[in-house]
């Protein structure tokens, strides 16, 4: 499931001699650059990884997936990343058990019935992350971590990739979580490694979150037209209650919880618990199992990403 | 055609068995293949035995892997103490189909070395019955880090006109005179 993998070796760690040495003729396209201070360090490639030299220590910023299979279409099983990290150690001609992972995504593929679009409407806001929405992916963010949906089928298009043929009219969505800073302190680690990311134990942890994550997002369920179909004998205020989820359908939770946003901006309520309640009020009645029901499309996806979780490969 | 050979296996009736002297419940034979590839290149040599027979053991994997409890399959495959693959059913709604891939390690847990090694980047899809007494296996090169995409694509029925074509294709593996 890894696919941006990124690397430091803190310089205290290495020989000045291999850093400058030896570990340049492991690399390609290798230039030497110099800062303002004065300090010279070399930039090049060890296939896609990005890698820079420096006093400092060696940093190695690219896709472990791409690394080793090419491209991210394909996904690095647990017992595959640890190939792959032995792969990369010796393309390096280095070990990487002293390494830090500074940036890690977790991501995998789900064919889906529908084009990957489709799901994005269903899925609303997530407790901590800013929720935005582009034409083909959907972002929730925050300063140190990343969840993003989108369509991978269009991505390898755009970036002119080759897809297996079997796969180009599929609709492939993907699901991906990134860890972008302090890894160590959201997992609760002092140091987080490759050995530690391939550890079976942790990697289900981490598999485990990756649902999670999915699971923190609001889903926005579809309204129940018809009030003779309720379990429970409706009463006056299901009907207004329908009224209102009907409403907040057609301006759209997303676009409502944002107007609850400009009003706490211009100050309109005294108390700011004030908006918190409204915006927990249009999220409870957008979900409320009586007069709402699980879209096909949500169903389908909660069902494949929890099945990707059965077996934590 | 991505899907490069089909092998047939299921649990030989009671009184073929006793021709065979087979005596194993958990045995299951090949009955039909179909190789675009040879059975050498696909590494099913390696469970071929004397007699001629092609055949695996349908085992529960917790017995024989070695890994954490939550990442073990329900059932595995196995013959000669060598473990062919597990079956991963990730979709509970089909329990009929399942994935798999050969162990990629260079060597065994004896030490020993790993014959399915040059195969390790093959994927592995499985069409079962209710009670796994047939088995039918596609064999995918290369199809190993997309096997969870062409699983789901099995579930979707892409397959479908392919397997046809291959169930029709597939000819004896050994004559058990059925």
């Amino acid at each position: 499931m890894f696919d941006t993998f990124n690397i430091w070796i803190d310089g205290s760690k290495l020989k000045r001699q291999l850093l400058f040495n030896s570990l340049p003729y492991q690399l390609s396209n290798i230039s030497e650059h110099k800062k303002q201070s004065g300090e010279i360090w070399l930039s090049g490639n060890l296939k896609n990884y990005k890698v820079s030299i420096s006093a400092n220590g060696l940093r190695l910023v690219g896709s472990i997936a791409k690394y080793y299979l090419n491209d991210n279409l394909h996904t690095l099983s647990r017992g595959d990343t640890e190939r792959a990290i032995l792969s990369l150690e010796e393309g390096l001609k280095l070990s990487l058990l002293k390494a830090n992972v500074t940036r890690f995504d977790l991501g995998h593929n789900l064919i889906m019935n529908d084009i990957p679009e489709t799901y994005f409407k269903f899925l609303g806001e997530s407790q901590y992350y800013n929720r935005f929405i582009q034409k083909k992916s959907l972002y929730y963010s925050n300063s140190i971590r990343v969840k993003t949906f989108y369509n991978k089928v269009a991505e390898c298009k755009a970036k002119g990739l080759l897809l297996p043929k079997e796969f180009i009219n599929s609709n492939i969505l993907r699901y991906e979580l990134r860890y972008l800073k302090r890894a160590t302190r959201q997992l609760k680690q002092t140091e987080i490694n490759p050995g530690l990311l391939v550890n079976e134990t942790f990697y289900i942890s981490l598999v485990t979150q990756w649902l999670k994550e999915f699971e923190t997002i609001v889903k926005i369920n579809q309204v129940k037209i018809n009030l003779r179909k309720m379990k429970k004998p409706p009463t006056e205020k299901d009907f207004f209650d329908q009224l209102l989820i009907q409403r907040i359908n057609e301006i759209g939770q997303d676009n409502l919880l944002k107007m609850v946003d400009d009003l706490k901006t211009d100050k309109i309520y005294t108390h700011s618990v004030n908006y918190s309640r409204i915006k927990r009020k249009i999220k409870n009645l957008s979900n409320k199992p009586d007069l709402t029901e699980i879209p096909d499309n949500l169903e389908e996806l909660t069902n494949k990403i929890k099945s990707i979780t059965r077996y934590f490969r | 055609m991505k899907i490069v050979a089909y092998y047939k296996f299921i649990a030989l009736p009671d009184e073929v068995k006793k021709v065979h002297k087979i005596r194993s419940n958990a045995r299951l034979d090949c009955i039909k293949f179909y190789p675009q590839i040879s059975i050498v290149s696909n590494g099913l040599t390696n469970f071929v035995n004397a007699k001629g027979h092609l055949a695996l053991f349908k085992i529960p994997a917790r017995s024989i892997v070695n890994t954490h409890s939550k990442r073990i399959a329900e059932w595995s495959l196995t013959n000669n103490s060598l473990n062919f693959s597990s079956i991963y059913i990730e979709d509970i709604e089909f329990p009929e189909i399942g994935y798999g891939y050969p162990n990629a390690k260079r060597l065994l847990g004896n030490g020993k070395l790993n014959p399915l090694f040059k195969n390790r980047n093959d994927g592995y899809l499985f069409l079962m019955n209710y009670d796994y007494s047939e088995i039918e296996l596609f064999i995918i090169p290369d199809g190993r880090n997309l096997i969870n995409l062409y699983y789901q694509k099995m579930i979707d029925g892409d397959f479908d006109q392919e397997i046809k074509k291959l169930r029709n294709q597939a000819r004896p593996f050994f004559n058990y005179g059925i």
